[in-house]
C-alpha cells in the first residue's frame, strides 16, 4: 500500500483517495464547505487548502490526489493563515444574521469561523444583498447568505437529475438560482436543505419553527415507501419537527424522499385521540375498556362459523401487529386477513422482493422497467439507477415498458403495451439482444402493474419468463426484482398475512354479507362501498372522513414516529422504528391494541403481558436478523415455465400511482405535501 | 535594434497585400513540406533549441510545452489557440490576425503536426469582431487552394483548423476556461491536475498556445533556431511584438529585439513620453496585470523575462502603459481593480470575494475617504488572494495594488484622512 506523511505521521491510503479523504480516514478533520463526499469536486470554496512540500502553492485537499511519498501538513501556519484568510472572504459579503437565520446551530460557516476565522471583521464596505427568489413549496431561500460552494447545483445535476440550479453572473454579482423563478420539481429537493452549508437553503415548512440545539435526534426509518429509508427523527416537547436523512448507503445514501421529509407535518393533524363506538347512529366518545368490551362482543357473536371476521391492513401496519391480528383471526376460524389491500396478486410462494440490494444495482449494465415510474414510487432507487448510469459513463442500458415519464437518465422507452414484452421474450425487440449480452442484467416489475385486474399474473409470468431466458438470476447475481410500493406488505407477505384468494374474494363475501365483521388496522386503499356493510372497526391514527363515516367502533392507534416496531423493506431488510414521542396520550400502539383484543377474547398463548416479538421470532427466525437485505424472501420458488400468456393486448401497461406527495393517509393530510401538490404536479412538472 | 530582415512580421501594419497570394510571396508557407518531411521529434526540438517561450505572459519554453503532450496513445489532440486577448493594454494579437492570419495558420499546422493534432481550435475573443471576419476569410482562402483540410498543403496531413469566438470574458483567457467554453459550458478555469496535455479540449490532450507563440513558428522552422535564439539576450531570445499604449507622443505596437531597453523602445518606436522622459512617472510594462514600475527603474529596465523580473515585475504580453505626471495613479489602478473584479469568475472564493472587496477600498483610497491604515489591510488582502485561487486572476488582480503602493505609498497616504 502506498504511503504518504501526514502531520509528520506516516499513514497509509488506497490509490485514488485525495488527501481530504486519506485525512479523514486518520481522524483528521479539513475544514471543507464545496466537498461533499457524495457530490463531483468543485475545489472552489478552499478552505481545505494544505501544504504538500516541494509544491509552489497550497493544495485543494479535497481536489489533490494522494500521492506515494507526499508530505503533507494540514495545520501548519501557512495552511492555518490561508484557512483565516478564505474565512474572511466568505464573510465579506455574508449578511451575518444568524440570530435570525434558521441554520443556525447546525451552520457550517458559524463552526469554522469559530475554529478557523479572525475574530473581527475589516469589512466596512457596502455588502451584496439578493431578494428574496421561490423555489417552491420544500426549499426556502435567502441567497445573500449563499457562499457559492455549488453544492446545491451539483446535487441537482448530479443526484436529483433536474438540472434546474446554476450559477448565473460572474464575480461578485455571481448568483446561484433556478434562473426563472420556479419551484424545483424533483422529488428530492428536500435535500437541498441538509447540504446547503449555510442558511442560503433552508427547509421552508421548517421556517422559523425551532432551534435546532433544542431538538432530540432519534434514528428511525422511513415508512411512506417500501425502500426503508434511514431517517433521523428530531422532536421537541412530544412533538416531531424535522426529520432529516441518516446515512445507510446500502439504501438511501444521505438522501430522503420530499415526502419522507415533510409528510410528518400530519402527524399532529387530525388524529384520532380516543375511542369511539357507533350508539343509534351516532359515534360516542368511550373508554378504553368499552370499546375493547362492545369490540370482544361482536367478535364472540361470529364464534362457531368460518371467515366471518376480515382483518384488513394498510400501507404502513408493522409486522407484529399483524402477526396478532393474524393469531386473533385464526382462533376466530377466519382466514380474511389481508395486507395485500390494493390488489396485488403476488403471494409468497413466488419471487416477490426486491432481490439485488439497492447498492449493488450499481453493479448492474442493462436495466428493464415494466409498468412503475420509479421516480414516484421508489425516488431513492431511481437515484441510485441514475448514480450507476452516471458512474457507467453513460453506458448503462435502461429501457422502459409502461407509462412514458422522465427517469433523468437516458434511457430506452419501448412502449406501454404488453407486447413489447413478448417481444423481448422472442427475441424480436432490440432491448433483448442487450439483455443477452449483459453481464449483470437487472429486471423491475413495478407493483401497479402487479395489481392489474385482469392479467397481473400473465405479466409476471411473462416478465419470469424474460428473467429465465436471459440469465436474469444467476449463481452470484439476481437481478429479478419486484418493486412494492407500501411498508407494510413485504413483511406482512412474509407472515403470511394473506388471504388464500386475495382482497377481491374479501370484498366478495362482504358484500354477500359472509364477512360479518371488518377490521381496519391503520387502512389505505380500501374500497368502503364493497364492505359498508359490515361491522367496521376501525384502527387508526388519522381520521379519515370515508372511513369513520361507516366506522361502528374507532381505536386510536399510534402513527410510526410513537412506536417501536419492525418493518421490512423492499429488498427483505428486517428494521426498527424508535418511539420518539408520546403524541396522543389517549393512543396505544396498533400492536397493543391488538394484545388487548387478544386477551380480552382469550387468544391462546397471548395476552398484553406476552413478549409478542420472542413469539414472532419463535414462528419466522429470519425476524432476528436485522439491517441486512435478502433476509425476508420467498422459501419456495416455484419456476415458472408457461410457454403461452393469456394477455390482455386492450389494456396498456400504466402507472396508476400519479402523484407522489400524497400516497397514504399521512401524506393526503400533510399541508406542505397539498402545496407541492399546488405548485408542482398541478403545473404538470411531476 | 532589430534590422528589418529580422522581423517575423514583415506586414504587421497591413500596408501589403493581407490575403493569401500577398503572405506566400512575402515567404509564408514557402518550404512547409520539407519542415513537415523533417518529423515531429525534429520539430520539437528545434523549437526547444530556438528557446521560444510563450509569448502570452508566463514565459514558459513553448517546445517544452510541446513536448508535454502524449505520443502515440491513439487518442485525439488537439491544437487550441488563445486569441483571446483580454488583459487591458495588450493588442498585438489583433494585429496578427488581421494582418498576418496565414503565418498564424500555418504556424498552427507545424504546431498541431508535432503534437500529433489534426485539428486546431482558435479561440477568438468576442469583441474581435473584425479580427475574426479577417482570420475567417484566410482559413476559407487556405481551405479553397489546398493549405487546410484533408492534404493540407500538399504533404498528405490531414489538418482542420476551426474558429470559436467568445463572448466577452477576460476570464476565458484562461487556457482551462478557454476549454470549457469552447465545449459550451460556463467559463471558468478547471482544477489541475489534470492538466489540458492530459485532459484537455473534450477531454483529449490538448495543448495551448498564445497566437504569437504559434504565428512565429514557420519562419523559426523556416530561419532555423539558430537565427532565433541569435537575436536577444541568453534565455529571452527572439523577437516580440510591443504594445505600446498610454502617454507616448505616438503609441504603437510594433516588432522588436527582447533585450530592448526601456526608454530605447519608447524613445525609438514612439517617439518618447509626453512632455520628455523626465515627464515619466511610471510604467506598467507588461499588460495590467504586471507591477508598475516608477521612473528611476524604468531608467534602466531591460524588456525580457528576466530583465524585468530583475526590476519586479514581468513582462507578461509586452504591453506596456505609460503614465506621465498628469496620471493620478491610484485612479489608474482604481480602474484596473475595477477591471478584475467586474471580470473574477466567481468560481473560487477569495478572487470572487477579494478582487471586489479590493476594488471598494481602492475606490475609498481614490475618493481620500479611506485611512492610512487601510493601506495596510488592503497589502494584507493582497497577500490573502495571492496563490490560494484555482487560477492566476487572484495573483493577477492582487500585482498591481502591490506594485502601486511598494513605490508610491508615501506619496498616496498624505493624500488620505487622518494622514500625515
Amino acid at each position: 500500500m502506498p504511503k504518504l506523511t501526514l502531520n509528520n505521521n506516516e499513514v497509509e491510503f488506497t490509490q485514488g483517495q485525495t488527501l481530504i479523504q486519506v485525512a479523514e480516514d486518520n481522524g483528521v478533520e479539513i475544514p471543507r464547505f464545496c466537498y461533499h463526499p457524495k457530490l463531483s469536486i468543485a475545489g472552489s470554496c478552499r478552505m481545505c487548502l494544505v501544504e504538500v512540500e516541494r509544491m509552489p502553492k497550497l493544495a485543494a485537499s479535497c481536489h489533490m490526489p494522494a500521492g506515494d511519498g507526499m508530505v503533507v501538513q494540514t495545520h501548519s501556519e501557512k495552511v492555518m493563515n490561508a484557512r483565516k484568510s478564505v474565512m474572511e472572504f466568505l464573510l465579506v459579503n455574508h449578511p451575518l444574521d444568524c440570530p435570525v437565520c434558521d441554520e443556525g446551530g447546525d451552520c457550517d460557516l458559524q463552526d469554522m469561523s469559530y475554529a478557523y476565522g479572525r475574530p473581527k471583521g475589516r469589512m466596512n464596505d457596502e455588502k451584496r444583498v439578493i431578494g428574496v427568489k421561490n423555489y417552491g413549496p420544500i426549499i426556502q431561500d435567502f441567497m445573500t447568505r449563499c457562499i457559492h460552494c455549488t453544492r446545491c447545483v451539483r446535487f441537482s445535476q448530479e443526484i436529483a437529475g433536474v438540472p434546474e440550479m446554476g450559477a448565473i453572473f460572474r464575480g461578485s454579482h455571481m448568483e446561484i438560482g433556478t434562473y426563472i423563478d420556479s419551484a424545483i420539481s424533483s422529488e428530492l429537493s428536500g435535500n437541498l436543505a441538509d447540504i446547503c452549508p449555510v442558511g442560503a437553503l433552508t427547509s421552508k415548512p421548517n421556517k422559523y419553527d425551532c432551534r435546532t440545539w433544542e431538538l432530540k435526534s432519534t434514528p428511525s426509518i422511513d415508512v411512506f415507501d417500501a425502500v426503508g429509508a434511514n431517517i433521523t427523527v428530531n422532536h421537541l416537547n412530544d412533538k416531531v419537527y424535522r426529520i432529516i436523512p441518516r446515512e445507510n448507503n446500502e439504501i438511501n445514501e444521505t438522501w430522503i424522499g420530499d415526502k419522507t421529509r415533510h409528510a410528518m407535518d400530519a402527524l399532529s393533524l387530525q388524529r384520532l385521540d380516543t375511542p369511539y363506538v357507533r350508539n343509534a347512529n351516532n359515534l360516542q366518545a368511550v373508554s378504553w375498556e368499552e370499546a375493547i368490551k362492545s369490540l370482544v362482543e361482536k367478535l364472540n357473536e361470529t364464534k362457531g362459523e368460518n371467515n366471518q371476521v376480515s382483518a384488513l391492513a394498510g400501507n404502513m401496519v408493522d409486522v407484529e401487529t399483524m402477526f396478532v391480528a393474524k393469531k386473533i383471526l385464526e382462533t376466530l376460524s377466519s382466514h380474511m386477513y389481508e395486507v395485500r389491500t390494493d390488489g396485488f396478486i403476488l403471494n409468497n410462494k413466488v419471487d416477490y422482493t426486491f432481490n439485488t440490494p439497492i447498492a449493488d444495482l450499481e453493479q448492474t449494465d442493462a436495466c428493464l422497467i415494466v409498468g412503475t415510474n420509479l421516480r414516484k414510487d421508489a425516488p431513492l432507487i431511481n437515484a441510485r439507477l441514475r448514480k450507476t448510469f452516471l458512474k457507467s459513463k453513460e453506458e448503462l442500458k435502461v429501457a422502459l415498458v409502461g407509462q412514458a415519464y422522465d427517469l433523468t437518465f437516458d434511457h430506452q422507452y419501448l412502449g406501454d403495451d404488453v407486447s413489447v414484452l413478448e417481444s423481448i421474450l422472442d427475441g424480436s425487440n432490440e432491448f433483448a439482444q442487450i439483455l443477452e449480452s449483459a453481464e449483470k442484467p437487472t429486471i423491475i416489475i413495478g407493483h401497479d402493474v402487479l395489481s392489474r385486474a385482469d392479467d397481473a399474473w400473465e405479466i409476471y409470468k411473462l416478465v419470469q419468463a424474460i428473467s429465465t431466458k436471459y440469465n436474469v438470476v444467476s449463481s452470484e447475481w439476481n437481478g429479478f426484482n419486484v418493486l412494492h410500493n407500501y411498508a407494510s406488505q413485504v413483511g406482512g407477505m412474509a407472515i403470511d398475512f394473506i388471504s388464500p384468494d386475495g382482497i377481491k374474494d374479501i370484498y366478495e363475501k362482504s358484500l354477500n354479507k359472509e364477512i360479518k365483521v371488518t377490521i381496519l388496522i391503520e387502512p389505505d386503499n380500501i374500497d368502503m362501498e364493497k364492505i359498508k356493510d359490515t361491522f367496521i372497526v376501525l384502527i387508526g391514527h388519522h381520521g379519515d372522513g370515508e372511513i369513520t363515516k361507516y366506522a361502528d367502533i374507532i381505536l386510536p392507534s399510534t402513527a410510526y414516529t410513537e412506536k417501536e416496531s419492525l418493518f421490512v423493506n423492499v429488498e427483505g431488510r428486517v428494521q426498527k422504528t424508535s418511539k420518539v414521542v408520546d403524541f396522543i396520550k389517549n393512543a396505544k400502539s396498533s400492536l397493543d391494541i391488538m394484545s388487548l383484543i387478544a386477551k380480552a377474547l382469550g387468544v391462546n398463548a397471548l395476552n398484553i403481558d406476552t413478549d409478542v416479538h420472542a413469539l414472532l421470532l419463535k414462528e419466522y427466525k429470519e425476524f432476528a436478523t436485522l439491517n441486512q437485505a435478502g433476509i425476508i424472501k420467498t422459501k419456495t420458488i416455484k419456476t415458472i415455465d408457461a410457454k403461452e400468456f393469456k394477455l390482455n393486448k386492450a389494456e396498456k401497461i400504466t402507472n396508476s400511482f400519479e402523484n407522489y406527495y400524497q400516497s397514504d393517509t399521512i401524506s393526503k393530510l400533510s399541508p406542505t405535501m397539498a402545496k407541492c401538490v399546488a405548485t408542482i404536479v398541478n403545473k404538470g412538472e411531476c | 535594434m532589430l534590422n528589418e530582415k529580422d522581423k517575423i512580421y514583415s506586414n504587421i501594419y497591413g500596408f501589403e497585400d493581407v490575403t493569401l497570394k500577398g503572405a506566400v510571396s512575402r515567404g509564408d508557407f514557402s518550404d512547409i513540406k520539407n519542415i513537415i518531411a523533417k518529423g515531429k521529434e525534429e520539430i520539437i526540438n528545434e523549437v526547444k533549441s530556438s528557446g521560444l517561450r510563450g509569448r502570452g505572459g508566463a514565459g514558459f519554453s513553448t517546445g517544452m510545452k510541446w513536448s508535454f503532450m502524449p505520443k502515440d496513445d491513439g487518442k485525439q489532440h488537439y491544437l487550441v489557440i488563445n486569441a483571446d486577448e483580454g488583459e487591458p493594454g495588450t493588442c498585438k494579437d489583433r494585429e496578427i490576425m488581421r494582418h498576418e492570419p496565414f503565418k498564424l495558420i500555418e504556424g498552427a499546422f507545424i504546431a498541431s503536426f508535432a503534437m500529433g493534432a489534426t485539428a486546431c481550435y482558435i479561440y477568438i475573443r468576442g469583441e474581435f469582431f473584425r479580427e475574426a471576419e479577417a482570420l475567417q476569410r484566410a482559413v476559407d482562402e487556405c481551405y479553397e487552394k489546398g493549405y487546410l483540410g484533408n492534404n493540407a498543403c500538399g504533404t498528405g496531413e490531414k489538418f482542420d483548423f476551426y474558429i470559436q469566438r467568445g463572448a466577452g470574458a477576460y476570464i476565458c483567457g484562461e487556457e482551462t476556461a478557454l476549454i470549457e467554453s469552447i465545449e459550451g459550458k460556463k467559463g471558468q478555469p478547471r482544477l489541475k491536475p489534470p492538466f489540458p496535455a492530459m485532459f484537455g479540449l473534450f477531454g483529449m490532450p490538448t495543448t495551448v498556445n498564445n497566437v504569437e507563440s504559434i504565428a512565429g513558428v514557420g519562419t523559426i522552422m523556416r530561419r532555423g533556431a539558430s537565427w532565433f535564439s541569435g537575436i536577444g539576450r541568453e534565455n529571452n531570445h527572439g523577437t516580440k511584438l510591443f504594445g505600446i499604449s498610454g502617454h507616448v507622443n505616438k503609441p504603437c505596437v510594433v516588432e522588436e529585439e527582447m533585450g530592448i531597453s526601456l526608454k530605447e523602445l519608447l524613445e525609438k518606436h514612439c517617439d518618447g513620453v509626453i512632455g520628455g522622459w523626465d515627464n515619466l512617472k511610471a510604467v506598467i510594462p507588461g499588460g495590467s496585470s504586471t507591477p508598475m514600475l516608477p521612473k528611476n527603474l524604468c531608467d534602466v529596465a531591460i524588456m525580457d523575462f528576466d530583465g524585468l523580473r530583475e526590476v519586479g515585475s514581468s513582462l507578461g504580453t509586452a504591453a506596456v502603459i505609460v503614465m506621465d505626471k498628469s496620471a493620478n495613479l491610484v485612479k489608474c489602478i482604481t480602474r484596473l481593480s475595477a477591471f478584475y473584479a467586474h471580470e473574477s469568475c466567481g468560481q473560487c472564493t477569495p478572487c470572487r470575494e477579494g478582487t471586489n472587496w479590493m476594488k471598494q477600498i481602492m475606490i475609498r483610497i481614490a475618493n481620500g475617504q479611506a485611512s492610512s491604515h487601510e493601506i495596510d489591510d488592503l497589502l494584507e488582502i493582497t497577500k490573502q488572494i495571492e496563490g490560494n485561487t484555482i487560477c492566476a486572476l487572484g495573483d493577477a488582480a492582487a500585482w498591481p495594488i502591490q506594485g502601486l503602493f511598494k513605490h508610491f505609498r508615501a506619496e498616496i497616504e498624505s493624500t488620505l484622512k487622518g494622514g500625515m
